[in-house]
């Protein structure tokens, strides 16, 4: 057995020392930053922008070829934080293998299918935005622990992609303003993509039992036991939750017409119904990309039957789920892309955010409107 | 005078032929028997697939990023600009879903390369290929 090990860990080493002659390095980075125009302090909207260097990044990807198909993948990317600098994470770390001649099978941390920027989410320099759409890409997680399959065919005059992914998630979740400690587990992601000449369709389904202890959330907590209702309703406890999107993004010449919608479902817990999407135009000319897009977001909060009771802190369990919901959002944005050289870009995006919601968990408080002007520049490179 | 404006008119042809001429020839080892057209290159060049029509496997090889059949290459064959193709290798890489063909730094390399390999595929300004190469395409 033990002659069996050191074979396997020399057999390794052999495999590691071909790679090291082997080894691709590729690279991008974000710098990002911005002014927020608007007296309302909109606190959710200002934590996800920028008027320090929040959406900044710099990711340094290897990947080593082991031969037969074979190759080990690591992305590592350090994001601006406004209170520690730059937060150094693994981003990515999964072996891949080619399976026949159009296939692929990863194993290990990988990038959830769910949108179709999903995949290179990070990579600025991909597209024109200074950041997707919040009202569509507003999830806050994005990797797994897993297996993925990727199968690329042509038929019916198309080239289809086909993207499966089973592993589990755990990390962050948002609920309210609260980022909550949470688990997804049983995760089944299927992402189908139809390209035809400059049209290209996407159609994702995800789904998984989620997880969010009630201890992780002082709202959560108070809401669960006090609740005359079926608190298995209220909790998130393994509960059913799915993911359904759809896209398009066609050229026709110079103009550029995007779109994307989807719908997010806890079943039987506290967790709003969203939905949100996007419809957008770009139009290129000579180096420069002007584009305009139209982002809405929308929560259907849960409503208990006994939820009015008050806990005793002024806050109650519809209160506490109205909260939760995040409300509506609408955002305009408009801007304008630089492309300098080959592989550099300077982008200006101005983005008017309007949004309809409760700010605390208060049953007396009532929707307010609050807006965020922001104009933001950023600089994207890759090498 | 006269022979001055033709001697003008005539170096501008030249010039404009040699421009015109600027055509790429897409080559393979010569016991290669598949079937290539331009829907076939493309799928091999921009790594949708990794074997020739018929089986056998593919690996596209590249002219240096920038050289002139590169840009016609990319232009003509794989109806791209060069920043679109730069964007669609961005995303390919940082998704793990691929990586650009290897570059290769000259014309007679690559012939060199592909003339002892069956399963390479390249491209080099017409009529620089040789014996050692097929032609399976011209754009």
């Amino acid at each position: 057995m033990q002659k069996r090990i050191l074979l396997t860990l020399l057999a390794s080493l052999f495999a590691m020392s071909h790679a090291m002659a082997d080894v691709k390095l590729n690279g991008f980075a974000s710098i990002v930053t911005g002014i927020d125009f608007e007296e309302d302090e909109q606190v959710e909207y200002n934590d996800r922008t920028v008027d320090n260097l929040q959406e900044s990044k710099v990711a340094l990807q290897w990947a080593a070829d082991l031969g037969d198909g074979m190759r080990f993948v690591g992305q590592t990317m350090a994001r601006g934080d406004a209170a520690t600098g730059f937060q150094l994470n693994y981003d990515w770390a999964y072996f891949d293998f080619n399976i026949g001649n159009s296939s692929k099978l990863k194993f290990g941390r990988l990038r959830i299918p769910f949108y179709k920027y999903s995949d290179y989410l990070d990579v600025g320099y991909a597209y024109h935005w200074i950041t997707p759409p919040e009202s569509m890409y507003s999830l806050t997680f994005s990797n797994m622990d897993g297996i993925g399959f990727q199968q690329n065919f042509q038929a019916l005059g198309m080239d289809h992609a086909l993207n499966l992914a089973v592993g589990t998630y755990q990390g962050i979740l948002i609920l309210g303003e609260e980022e909550v400690q949470s688990s997804l587990e049983n995760l089944i992601a299927i992402n189908w993509t139809a390209t035809i000449g400059d049209h290209e369709f996407t159609a994702a389904y995800a789904q998984a039992d989620t997880y969010v202890p009630a201890t992780s959330t002082a709202g959560l907590a108070n809401a669960a036991p006090t609740s005359a209702d079926d608190g298995d309703k209220v909790l998130i406890n393994g509960d059913y939750g799915f993911f359904i999107g759809a896209g398009y993004k066609g050229s026709f010449g110079d103009l550029t017409v995007y779109s994307e919608y989807s719908i997010v479902e806890i079943k039987d817990s506290i967790f709003s119904d969203t939905s949100g999407g996007y419809i957008g135009v770009s139009y290129l000319v000579d180096d420069y990309t002007y584009h305009a897009t139209y982002g809405i977001r929308k929560a259907e909060e849960k409503e208990y039957t006994s939820g009015n009771v008050d806990f005793g802190n002024g806050t109650s369990l519809n209160s506490t789920a109205r909260f939760f919901g995040n409300g509506d959002s609408t955002t305009i944005t408009i801007g304008v892309r630089k492309d300098i050289g080959m592989s550099t870009a300077l982008k200006v995006d101005l983005d008017l955010y309007t949004e309809d919601r409760v700010q605390d968990a208060l049953a007396a408080s009532t929707s307010e409107e609050k807006k965020a002007t922001v104009l933001k520049f950023a600089v994207e490179t890759m090498f | 005078m006269k022979l001055l404006l033709s001697s003008i008119v005539l170096a501008s042809s030249l010039f404009l032929s040699a421009f015109a001429s600027a055509e790429v020839e897409v080559i393979v080892h010569p016991s290669n028997g598949a079937a290539l057209d331009q829907d076939a290159i493309q799928r091999i060049f921009l790594g949708k697939t990794r074997a020739f029509p018929g089986g056998g496997e593919a690996v596209a090889i590249s002219a240096k990023e920038g050289s002139p059949e590169e840009a016609e290459f990319t232009e003509k064959v794989l109806s791209k600009s060069p920043k679109q193709l730069k964007a669609y290798w961005a995303k390919m890489v940082f998704t793990g879903k691929g990586t650009p063909p290897r570059q290769i730094d000259s014309a007679a390399e690559m012939v060199k390369l592909i003339s002892a390999n069956p399963n390479l595929i390249g491209f080099i300004p017409a009529g620089t290929g040789g014996s050692g190469v097929k032609v399976v395409a011209k754009f």
